[in-house]
This record gives structure tokens, C-alpha cells and sequence, in this order.
């Protein structure tokens, strides 16, 4: 091997914060956890890694997104790639005495082997909740609402919710009748908005083409209350026990009481929202802001998850991308410079430390000089880091 | 980025002509704009939009990013950067088709030997050039096969005439670069033409700018035809 000069490098997809960026970070974090513990959540903290099998045991992500390695007895572990599904194994295992609905929030970073992207790294940081034990629609409504509120307290300006229901296309397209592959076809091209692609589909498929434009129309609807209105038309000729007339029923009430969370401003209706079709079994959302061109934040119900842990109960949550969120603020965010308060330098260390110990019990910031430096260097010192005062012990 | 600002991507050459030229008809701004200029934005602040010139390939990373709300560019470059966009609008132009291309003499060889049916499948474990190394490997991936694919910049159809490959996967819009090197069509993968594609962020965020957009580009080239229903939702 050719004796190259080793760099101290970290492996792709993960990183160091500096102080500036950890600072930030904690603020945020600060921020995001006492609104989830004013909304009465309660804090939970789960291993970093696992089994793999109870990783994966709902199907959140792809065996290959995970970290995986092997314990001495053979065993396979993985880094954790979100935080519901261990959420959902800790309240199968180790909470069901508790009375529901259970409120809980977490902070945390998660690990995906995919391509590092803008705010997510293979290592990334999510704030986020759980309410599991109520399927309502005030659940639904309740989530959203701490949503909206949570992204307020970050400080972003322009932000907003746009809100779906994966079971009206999931009842649209079982109402077509339409084989199993030609759905996923269907939801994929959805997905994309590539309403060409699903009218061509359909039609290869027979489906009728006024059908055909019903889904599109259906599934391009954005707006507020009049998309819901919209919505109630076009899937009027269904049965009314149908599996997406009940979704859109779902959604307007969901709906009407955000409305009276007074949030209403910040949230819109697209029933184009999937997200991941496997895990997510009915209302769903996505948090956007100006200056990312990637969500902030997602989440939405999945009753079936705990399910696989032996323990049938309904939930809905959602996750806030830190990074995503720090990149958005970008230079809107708060000025970041904590310089300390004080320097206090001197020749007697017994009167800096007395000094120092007064100022900090007041509440201050403050550094005790360590390099007995001379009044002029001290005073450089100081103006370099910001330090506002500097102080000599004895006087 | 201002909410109420549209950045649209348009790519250099022959594709962003006929881009602007649609533009032009569906009444956005055009006065000026040169998709083959040294300059690489053109604002329009009456209209509030921005016109950016980026080579193809990268105008689904511009837009994916968010750095452009929306970009026109070939369904061809989409595939090949399977970026996370919306594909909006057929833009109708810009007609092209991804082909398995081998040559005469391969041809006539595999013909020799009595088939009656030509099957790629009897170039399994070969060598494939191609500018479209993604979009190579499902195609192949989705016929069972495996294959080495070797990535090149260009002139992709002198490859198999060297040996440094057995088959290409290249685009074509008429065929007649393929015929001229004696290179023989033996499979199309798919067709392709140009696309309005949008930011998952921006269509959301900038709902009602981008539908407007959406709606006159429809007009135009005529596809989707929900132009009158569509209204009907926006507010």
C-alpha cells in the first residue's frame, strides 16, 4: 500500500456539527419538545439499534435502507431507520397497561443507507410524535393541529400543511376492479402527477374514459374547502358505504375541526398527498416551506403497524425533519452568536473564580482565563470570541 | 425564493427552442429569451418569472432541488435521473425512443443460426454501451438478464463497431444515425417526449402560479383536455 496521508475523514452520509450548528439544533430541539409537552406528550427514548426483525416487522422501510450488522451469537441488529416502528414495539411490549390514548414524542437521530439528499444525511435528526389508541377523527385533527403548531414554533415564515387520504384512492381504485399489479401501475404514475401516464394506463385497462378523468380530477384537487366539496361530487356516484366515500367523509371532518384549531389558514387539502401506501391507512400529511424543495415534515395514520406486534391498537404521528427545518430557516432563523458575557482574567485565581461563580449563579455566561494572559492579550482574546466584558479578578 | 416568483428551467440547444417557442404561445413572457446565449437567466418581473438555461441532463436536479419550481426537459433525461419530480404536462415535441440497438452482422449471425424469433435474451451476459447507464440496467434487470453496461458520453454507436461492446441503448429520433453506422434496432424500450416537470414543494407552495402555467401549457399542445373542469377546483 502506498503510504498516503490519512485525513480523518467521516464515511459519506454523515457529519460533524459545529458549535454554531449544534447550538442551533439544540434551540430548535428545545423548542419543538416544550410545545409537544404543553400538548401533554410524554417523552420517550428508544436504543439506537435493534433486532432487524422488529425493524422491519411492519414494513416502514426496506430491509436494504437499513444499517445492518451482527451481534456475537449470529444475530442480526440494525441501526434504526425512524422512529415509529420502535415507538410501536415499545407500546406492544411495554405499555399496554396504560390507559389510551398514550401521547408520545421523541427527538432523535435515525440512520437509512440511501443517497445522502438535502436535510438527510444517511444519519438524520426527527422530532416527533405518536397518539395511538384512538382512530378518530379528533386524533386525526389533533396531530395535524400539533403539526401546524410545532412547525410555528421553529419560526419558520412561510409554511404550510397539505393534507390527503390514502384510502380514497386505495377505494377509487378497488372500485375500478382493476388487477393487482395495474393498481400499483396506477399509484405509482400518481405519485409522480403524471396524470398522462394513469389516463393511458386506464385506458389500456377498458376503463371507461369518464372514470378515468373521474380519478385524475379526483386526485388532482387542491385547495380548501371547496376541494372537499369537489371531492363529496365526484365520488358521489359510489356507494355510500364505499371504502372511499367514507375517506373523503373522514376528511371533511377531519377538516371542519381544524377549522376549529384555528389552523385552518395553514392547512390545504391535495388527496394527490400518498406517501407510503403500505403503512399508511388513512389520513396523511406533508409539512412544506418556502426555500426547501423537500418536505419539512410528514406523518399520518397507520392502524395496522401495532398490529404487528401483537398488539391491534389505531395510531397517527408524524416527524419533523431537523435538518430539513434548520436549512429552511437558513438566515431567517435567530442570530446565533452566544458569546460569553464575560472574560475574567487576573493574577489572584481564588478572587476570579469567587468572581465567576457570583456571574454565573446571576445567570451569566462566563469563561475564566486558563493561560494567565496579560491584560492586552486577554483583551484581544475577548474581542475575537465576542466576549462583551472583561474582568479582572481582584479588582 | 419568493412565494410569489416562478423559477422555470429550460434546457440549452434544440429542446429549449422549441420550449420557448411553446412558451411563446401559451402567452408566458419571451421577449429576448435565448436558450443558446452565454446568459443563463432571464427575468421577467412584470410576469414574475425566471427563466433559467441548464444543460438537460441536470434540469431534473435543478427541480427536484427546488432551485427551479418547474423545468421542461425529455421524459428520456427524467428516466435516466430518476429524480423525485411531478410530470406535469406532454409537451408533445422533442418525439424520441429508447432502442437496443446490435449490429448488421450480429444480426445476420443470430438470423443464421435458424431462429425464427430474434430474442434479446441470447445476448444475455454481453456488454451494453450507452449515455443512459440507469435506464439501461432496469431495462435488462426487468428482462432477466444480466449485462455489463459501459458507460459513454457520446458517439455511443461507434461502440459496437469497435468491439467494445455487443449492443447499445440509445435514443433515436428517426433511425437514420443507427442505419448509417449498420446498426439494427432489435427492441424499443420506450417512447419518449418532453415534459413540464414541477417541484413536489412548489406545486404545492405556489399552487395557483404553477397551475396557471399547467393550464396554458395544456391549451397549447392540447393534452389532458381539464382545462374547463380543472378551474373549478382551483379556487
Amino acid at each position: 500500500m502506498e503510504n498516503k496521508p490519512w485525513t480523518w475523514g467521516v464515511p459519506q452520509g454523515v457529519k460533524d456539527l459545529l458549535p454554531a450548528d449544534a447550538r442551533e439544533k439544540r434551540l430548535l430541539e428545545g423548542r419543538l419538545s416544550q410545545v409537544f409537552e404543553r400538548w401533554g406528550y410524554d417523552e420517550v427514548v428508544t436504543p439506537s439499534f435493534e433486532h432487524y426483525e422488529s425493524l422491519t416487522a411492519g414494513g416502514v422501510v426496506e430491509g436494504e435502507q437499513l444499517f445492518k450488522f451482527i451481534d456475537r451469537h449470529g444475530k442480526i441488529l440494525a441501526l434504526r431507520p425512524d422512529m415509529t416502528t420502535p415507538i410501536a414495539r415499545l407500546v406492544a411490549t411495554r405499555l399496554q397497561h396504560l390507559p389510551l390514548p398514550l401521547r408520545l414524542f421523541y427527538l432523535a437521530n435515525v440512520f437509512r443507507y440511501e443517497n445522502p439528499q438535502t436535510g438527510r444525511q444517511r444519519e438524520f435528526y426527527q422530532a416527533g410524535v405518536e397518539l395511538l389508541g384512538a382512530a378518530s377523527p379528533r386524533a386525526d385533527a389533533e396531530v395535524i393541529a400539533l403539526a401546524v403548531e410545532a412547525l410555528r414554533a421553529t419560526g419558520l415564515q412561510e409554511f404550510q400543511v397539505g393534507i390527503g387520504q390514502v384510502e380514497i384512492v386505495q377505494g377509487m381504485l378497488e372500485h375500478l376492479s382493476l388487477p393487482g399489479e395495474v393498481s400499483a401501475e396506477v399509484r405509482e404514475a400518481l405519485l409522480r402527477k403524471d396524470l398522462v401516464g394513469v389516463e393511458g394506463i386506464l385506458e389500456k385497462y377498458r376503463v371507461s374514459s369518464r372514470e378515468s378523468r373521474q380519478v385524475t380530477r379526483l386526485f388532482s384537487l387542491h385547495g380548501g374547502q371547496e376541494t372537499l366539496d369537489e371531492a363529496v361530487k365526484l365520488t358521489a356516484p359510489l356507494e355510500n358505504s364505499s371504502r372511499a366515500r367514507q375517506a373523503v367523509d373522514n376528511l371533511r371532518e377531519v377538516y371542519e375541526m381544524l377549522k376549529a384549531y384555528e389552523v385552518a389558514d395553514k392547512v390545504f387539502i391535495d388527496l394527490g398527498i400518498q406517501r407510503d401506501f403500505d403503512y399508511y391507512t388513512g389520513i396523511v400529511f406533508e409539512g412544506y416551506a418556502l426555500g426547501i424543495g423537500f418536505p419539512v415534515c410528514g406523518g399520518g395514520r397507520y392502524d395496522k403497524l401495532l398490529g404487528s406486534f401483537g398488539y391491534p391498537c389505531p395510531a397517527t404521528g408524524f416527524a419533523i425533519g431537523i435538518e430539513r427545518v434548520l436549512l429552511a430557516l437558513g438566515g431567517t432563523g435567530t442570530e446565533n452568536k452566544k458569546a460569553a458575557g464575560y472574560l475574567i482574567c487576573g493574577t489572584d485565581y481564588r478572587l476570579s473564580l469567587g468572581k465567576a461563580r457570583q456571574l454565573r449563579n446571576d445567570g451569566y455566561r462566563v469563561e475564566v482565563d486558563i493561560l494567565e494572559m496579560e491584560p492586552e492579550e486577554a483583551t484581544e482574546y475577548a474581542q475575537q470570541k465576542g466576549i462583551a466584558k472583561v474582568l479582572v479578578g481582584e479588582e | 425564493m419568493n412565494r410569489d416568483w416562478l423559477t422555470i428551467a429550460l434546457p440549452k440547444g434544440k429542446l429549449g427552442e422549441e420550449a420557448a417557442e411553446v412558451i411563446a404561445q401559451a402567452g408566458l413572457p419571451r421577449d429576448g429569451l435565448d436558450t443558446d446565449s452565454r446568459r443563463l437567466a432571464f427575468e421577467y418581473p412584470a410576469e414574475k418569472i425566471r427563466y433559467i438555461i441548464c444543460r438537460p441532463t441536470d434540469i431534473p436536479t435543478y427541480v427536484e432541488y427546488g432551485a427551479a419550481d418547474l423545468g421542461i426537459v425529455g421524459k428520456d433525461t427524467i428516466e435516466e435521473a430518476q429524480a423525485n419530480v411531478f410530470e406535469l404536462v406532454d409537451m408533445k415535441f422533442g418525439y424520441c425512443k429508447f432502442v437496443v440497438a446490435i449490429t448488421q452482422e450480429k444480426w445476420d449471425q443470430l438470423k443464421g443460426q435458424g431462429d425464427e424469433f430474434l430474442d434479446l435474451i441470447q445476448l444475455n451476459h454481453t456488454r451494453v454501451a450507452t449515455k443512459f447507464p440507469r435506464v439501461a440496467e432496469n431495462y435488462f434487470r426487468g428482462r432477466g438478464m444480466q449485462v455489463e453496461v459501459i458507460k459513454l458520453h457520446g458517439n455511443i454507436e461507434l461502440a459496437p463497431r469497435v468491439g467494445l461492446a455487443e449492443m447499445i441503448v440509445d435514443i433515436v429520433s428517426t433511425g437514420g444515425t443507427l442505419k448509417e453506422n449498420r446498426l439494427v434496432a432489435m427492441e424499443d424500450i420506450f417512447h419518449a417526449t418532453a415534459r413540464l416537470i414541477a417541484n413536489r414543494v412548489s406545486y404545492r407552495m405556489k399552487y395557483a402560479l404553477v397551475q396557471d402555467v399547467v393550464e396554458r401549457l395544456r391549451q397549447v399542445v392540447g393534452n389532458g383536455g381539464e382545462t374547463g373542469d380543472q378551474g373549478l377546483s382551483n379556487q
